[in-house]
C-alpha cells in the first residue's frame, strides 16, 4: 500500500510540477512525449475558429489548441505560450497559458 | 485489391495470435507502431491496413485467454477470467476453461452480424440521447460495482486509488501509459500472488471438444447476458468487456463455466461493435477503433461491409487456431515447472514495459503491480481496478 501511495504521490507532484521544455520547431516537438509541459514563442500566421477551440499556427509551422475564444484576432501577432503536447489527430501544442 | 484485403486479413490474424499469446503486448501498441509508421505503407490501401486491425484485434480476443488461463496473466479484457480460469487450471481443467471462452467467442461473431444492422441505424438516436449524460451513467455504474461488494469502503478506497492512479498515468509524459497501467493491475501482480501462493496446477487434461459443453440453461443464461449486456457497453467510455461480464453476471447468475463463456462473448463481442460504433456515430472506444478511424476519415457502408467480413473469417480462423494453440499449451503445462514459468512471464512483461516505457512509466508499473497485489489480498474484486480508466473518463466528460 506504502507503494501505491507514495507512486501516486509522486505522478501528481510530476504532473503540477514538472519542468517546462521549450521548443522551437515542429520536429522538436513531434520528438516529444504526449502531456509533456512546454512553452513556444512565434510569430501567428494563421488562426482558425471552431465551435469550443481555436488553432493558430505558428511560423515556426507549430500548431497551437487553445480554448480562448474570447481572446482578439492574434494573427500576426507574436505570441508566447505554454501547454501540453497532444498527438490527438497530429502533434500539437494544447494551450494552458498564453500572452502576445 | 482482393488479394491484398486476403493477406492483410491472413497477416492480422498471425499477428493477433502473437499480441493474444505474449503477456503485455496490447493490440494497441502494434495500431499505433502502424500508425506511426504509416508512410513507409503509402502503397497499400488503407482499407487493407484497417482490415490488418481488424483481424488482428479478434483473433486477440479469441486466443489473449490463453495467458490468462494458463499463465495468470491477463489483459483488461480477459482479466475476470482469471479467477475461474484459474480455478479450473488447478484442477487440471484449463484447457476446457479456455475452450468455454472459446465458445463464447465465437458465439459473439453471431451477435455481431445479428447487431451491426441494429447498432447502424439506431446508436446514433440512441447516443445522442444518453451523451449528455455519460458522465453520470458512468458514475452510477461505478456506485453501483463499488455499493455490490461485501466490504465497499475497500472497494471504494481500491476505486479511489485505481482512478488516482488512471488520472495521473494519463496526464504525465508517459510513453505507452495503458502497458505499464494493465500489466502491472492484472498482470504481473497476478503472477506475484500465484508465484507466493505456491499453488502448482494438476496435470491437464485435454478433453475432446463434444465433452466441453454447457447445459442448455446455461447456454441460454449465458448467451442472453452477453447478448444484452456487451452492447451496451459497446459504446460506452472506459467500460469494456469486464464490466459487461460482471453486470450480466450480477442480473443473470452464471456458474463458472458459465460465466467463462459469456466473459469470450463480452470481449469479442466490445471489440467486433467498437467498429459499428465508429461508423455509426464516428466515437472510437477501442485503441483499434480509434486507429481504424485515423485510417478511414471517410467511413463508408462498403467500408463497414468489408470490416465486418473480416470480423467473420478472422473470428472463424481464430476459433480453430485457438483450439490449436491451446492443445499445445495445456501439453506444455504438464512439462513445465510451472513457479519457473512464472518467473519467466514476470521477466518477460518487465522487459517489454521496459522496453516500450520511459521512467515514468516504470513508476507507474511498479504503483499499479502493488495496487493489484492489494485488491487481491484485500478480498476485493478486480472490477474495481476498472476506475483506472472510467474515472479520467468521468473527468473528461465533466469538463469538457
Amino acid at each position: 500500500m506504502i507503494a501505491v501511495l507514495l507512486g501516486i504521490s509522486f505522478l501528481f507532484i510530476y504532473m503540477l510540477f514538472a519542468p517546462i521544455k521549450p521548443i522551437n520547431s515542429q520536429e522538436e516537438l513531434s520528438k516529444l512525449v504526449e502531456n509533456q509541459k512546454v512553452s513556444v514563442s512565434g510569430n501567428v500566421i494563421a488562426e482558425r475558429i471552431s465551435q469550443y477551440s481555436k488553432t493558430l499556427v505558428l511560423d515556426n509551422n507549430i500548431s497551437l489548441i487553445c480554448n480562448c475564444l474570447k481572446t482578439p484576432n492574434l494573427k500576426g501577432k507574436s505570441i508566447h505560450a505554454e501547454g501540453f503536447v497532444d498527438t490527438y489527430q497530429k502533434t500539437q501544442v494544447k494551450v494552458i497559458k498564453i500572452g502576445w | 485489391m482482393v488479394i491484398e484485403l486476403i493477406i492483410a486479413l491472413l497477416l492480422g490474424v498471425i499477428c493477433g495470435t502473437f499480441t493474444g499469446l505474449a503477456p503485455g503486448i496490447h493490440i494497441n501498441l502494434v495500431a499505433a507502431i502502424l500508425l506511426f509508421s504509416l508512410d513507409k505503407f503509402q502503397s497499400i490501401p488503407f482499407i487493407a491496413l484497417a482490415v490488418f486491425i481488424v483481424a488482428m484485434s479478434i483473433t486477440h480476443t479469441f486466443i489473449d485467454f490463453v495467458p490468462s488461463i494458463f499463465l495468470g496473466a491477463p489483459d483488461e479484457d480477459s482479466a475476470l477470467s482469471v479467477l475461474p480460469g484459474h480455478q479450473l487450471l488447478l484442477e487440471g481443467r484449463g484447457y476446457e476453461a479456455f475452450i468455454l471462452t472459446l465458445y463464447g467467442s465465437l458465439f459473439a461473431i453471431l451477435i455481431i452480424l445479428l447487431f451491426s444492422p441494429v447498432f447502424t441505424f439506431a446508436l446514433p438516436y440512441f447516443y445522442n440521447l444518453i451523451k449528455d449524460f455519460m458522465p453520470f451513467l458512468l458514475i452510477f455504474i461505478s456506485i453501483y460495482i463499488i455499493l455490490r461488494e461485501d466490504d465497499f469502503l475497500i472497494s471504494f478506497f481500491v476505486f479511489i486509488l485505481a482512478g488516482f492512479l488512471g488520472i495521473a498515468s494519463f496526464n504525465t509524459p508517459v510513453k505507452e501509459p495503458l502497458l505499464p497501467l494493465l500489466s502491472g493491475l492484472f498482470g504481473i501482480s497476478t503472477l506475484f500472488v500465484s508465484l507466493k501462493s505456491k499453488v502448482t496446477p494438476k496435470k491437464q487434461k485435454i478433453f475432446p471438444l463434444k465433452k466441453i459443453k454447457l447445459e442448455k440453461k446455461g447456454f441460454f443464461k449465458s448467451a442472453f447476458a452477453a447478448a444484452i449486456f456487451a452492447p451496451l457497453c459497446s459504446f460506452l467510455p472506459g467500460i469494456g468487456s469486464s464490466h459487461a461480464a460482471t453486470l450480466g453476471s450480477e442480473f443473470i447468475g452464471q456458474d463458472r463455466k458459465g460465466f467463462l463463456f459469456m466473459v469470450g462473448a463480452c470481449n469479442t463481442i466490445i471489440m467486433g461493435l467498437s467498429y459499428v460504433a465508429v461508423y455509426a456515430i464516428g466515437k472510437s472506444r477501442t485503441g483499434t477503433a480509434a486507429a481504424v478511424k485515423s485510417l478511414l476519415p471517410s467511413f463508408s457502408q462498403s467500408d463497414l461491409i468489408i470490416l465486418i467480413g473480416a470480423i467473420v473469417i478472422s473470428g472463424i480462423l481464430s476459433f480453430f487456431l485457438g483450439i490449436f494453440v491451446s492443445r499445445i499449451f495445456a501439453k506444455f503445462m504438464n512439462k513445465i515447472n510451472y513457479k519457473y514459468l512464472t518467473i519467466g512471464v514476470i521477466t518477460v512483461v518487465i522487459s517489454v514495459n521496459i522496453f516500450f516505457t520511459n521512467w515514468l512509466g516504470l513508476i507507474i508499473l511498479v504503483s499499479s503491480t502493488a495496487l493489484g497485489i492489494y485488491v487481491v489480498e484485500s478480498g476485493s474484486r478486480r472490477i474495481n481496478l476498472m476506475a483506472s480508466l472510467i474515472f479520467p473518463a468521468i473527468i473528461y466528460y465533466l469538463t469538457n
